[in-house]
């Protein structure tokens, strides 16, 4: 009888972490399905800009002639970062009105690298997409909204552990897959409930873990700025801001150093959580579809332009760096894509037959007599 | 690719307990090759992702077999 009661005790464990958890799961889950095809939806949306056809081999300018077009385009304002497009030779530059930018709150220049032309002027707005994300990610409720999502996802986990172990009382004297159609509509769901939720269990384990660890990507940002930049600001205790100093300069001087890594983006100098005041940020990335994940940002002394400091990226940084594909879906090209997104619905109907399941069974064990009640939660249903 | 099951829609009330591991045999088989689809991806493209979007497929597929089979035998 000590089973009975275990399985019991499972079952209510499954029960209420699903409902706590239910109403945000499904949230995430019909938003995140078009999130899935965000690329796709945002070229069909918007339109791709391109690098006017030239000569190949064409040379590039300077970086800093960049940095001096979008000042030329938005004097006064502060440029915050240089994005480097690893396909087309261009370049996008983002440009603020403030020195720390409002979330949001910037133009984004994209220019022809080899002549330094404006070709694109994206002025800040919010598209639709925007908008899914913000309710996907923190439900407009900034950081604390991104924690208590997180918070949800290890809910979630637990109710799928503790449903992957009523699996077996329920499957105890079915063969795998088994739907009893002609039964009650209530066996057909309990049975698609099994089947669907036992299929999808290690994706769903997999794209919720990594969801939750990615609501930490502040925290643990900010943990690891906390950690190193005081460290390596200290030679510059009480200096405002440094000037930008040459970007080329420091571009090519990571490049030297580091002839495997690919130069992604730099950040400027700057008083706002995503730079150091004193230093250009060279983010790199590696050369392989792996590596590819791993960005590792170099600091140029803003101030000497030579020093380079490669902090060693803590292991805290690279699992997040790691789950991000992992929770996107986006690391196997379009296919991955549609069976993501097939995984995705599959998932919803789990949900949705779950709740199904949980009001049935209220309204049945209602009008039931209390001693075949017992029987019933005995086994689980 | 899909598992061996007897024909027979009706559960075989004969056999009363099946062990945890007559029950989890599948669903574990399915679980590492889904585990493998996801990691394949990562290390490689080309064949790489081709491996993995059939190992990620299996679910699918089988919500679909036998969705397909319940509804045949009405």
């Amino acid at each position: 009888m000590v089973q009975a009661r275990t399985i019991r005790l499972w079952s209510r464990v499954h029960t209420w972490t699903s409902l706590v958890c239910m109403l945000f799961l499904l949230m995430l889950c019909v938003t995140g399905l078009p999130l899935v095809f965000h690329d796709e939806i945002d070229d069909l949306l918007e339109d791709e800009i391109e690098a006017p056809a030239m000569p190949e081999g064409t040379p590039r300018l300077s970086l800093d002639r960049m940095i001096a077009a979008a000042q030329a385009r938005f004097p006064g304002q502060y440029v915050l970062l240089l994005n480097l497009k690893q396909t087309e030779p261009l370049v996008t530059v983002a440009v603020s009105p403030t020195a720390v930018p409002a979330p949001g709150n910037f133009h984004r220049l994209t220019l022809d690298a080899r002549t330094a032309d404006v070709l694109g002027e994206e002025a800040p707005h919010q598209g639709v997409m925007d908008i899914v994300l913000r309710i996907h990610k923190d439900m407009f409720a900034g950081l604390p909204g991104e924690l208590f999502l997180g918070a949800m996802g290890l809910v979630f986990a637990v109710s799928i552990i503790s449903g992957v172990v009523v699996y077996w009382p329920f499957m105890r004297r079915l063969d795998f897959g088994t739907i009893r159609r002609r039964s009650s509509p209530r066996v057909k769901w309990l049975d698609s409930h099994n089947l669907l939720g036992i299929a999808t269990v290690t994706w769903t384990m997999v794209v919720g873990l990594t969801g939750m660890i990615n609501t930490l990507a502040t925290p643990l940002f900010d943990l690891w700025r906390a950690q190193l930049i005081p460290v390596l600001l200290a030679p510059h205790l009480g200096k405002p801001v440094a000037p930008i100093p040459s970007v080329q300069a420091a571009v090519e001087l990571v490049r030297a150093r580091f002839p495997d890594r690919l130069v992604t983006s730099v950040t400027m100098p700057t008083a706002a959580r995503f730079g150091s005041p004193q230093h250009l940020v060279v983010w790199t990335k590696g050369a392989t579809p792996f590596t590819a994940r791993m960005l590792q940002p170099m600091l140029v002394d803003a101030n000497d332009g030579k020093t380079i400091v490669a902090p060693e990226v803590p292991w805290y940084l690279t699992t997040l760096q790691v789950s991000r594909p992992l929770h996107f879906g986006d690391y196997g090209g379009l296919p991955l894509k549609i069976v993501w997104a097939l995984l995705d619905v599959m998932t919803i109907i789990v949900l949705v037959s779950g709740i199904y399941l949980w009001a049935a069974r209220r309204r049945s064990s209602v009008r039931r007599k209390p001693l075949d009640a017992g029987r019933t939660a005995a086994i689980g249903v | 690719m899909l598992p061996s099951v007897s024909k027979a829609n009706v559960p075989n009330r004969a056999r009363n307990h099946r062990s945890a591991w007559d029950a989890f045999r599948v669903p574990l088989l399915v679980g590492l090759v889904c585990a493998a689809g996801l990691g394949l991806a990562l290390v490689g493209d080309g064949i790489w992702d081709g491996l993995s979007w059939l190992a990620l497929s299996l679910p699918v597929a089988l919500a679909v077999f036998y969705w397909h089979r319940a509804g045949r035998s009405h």
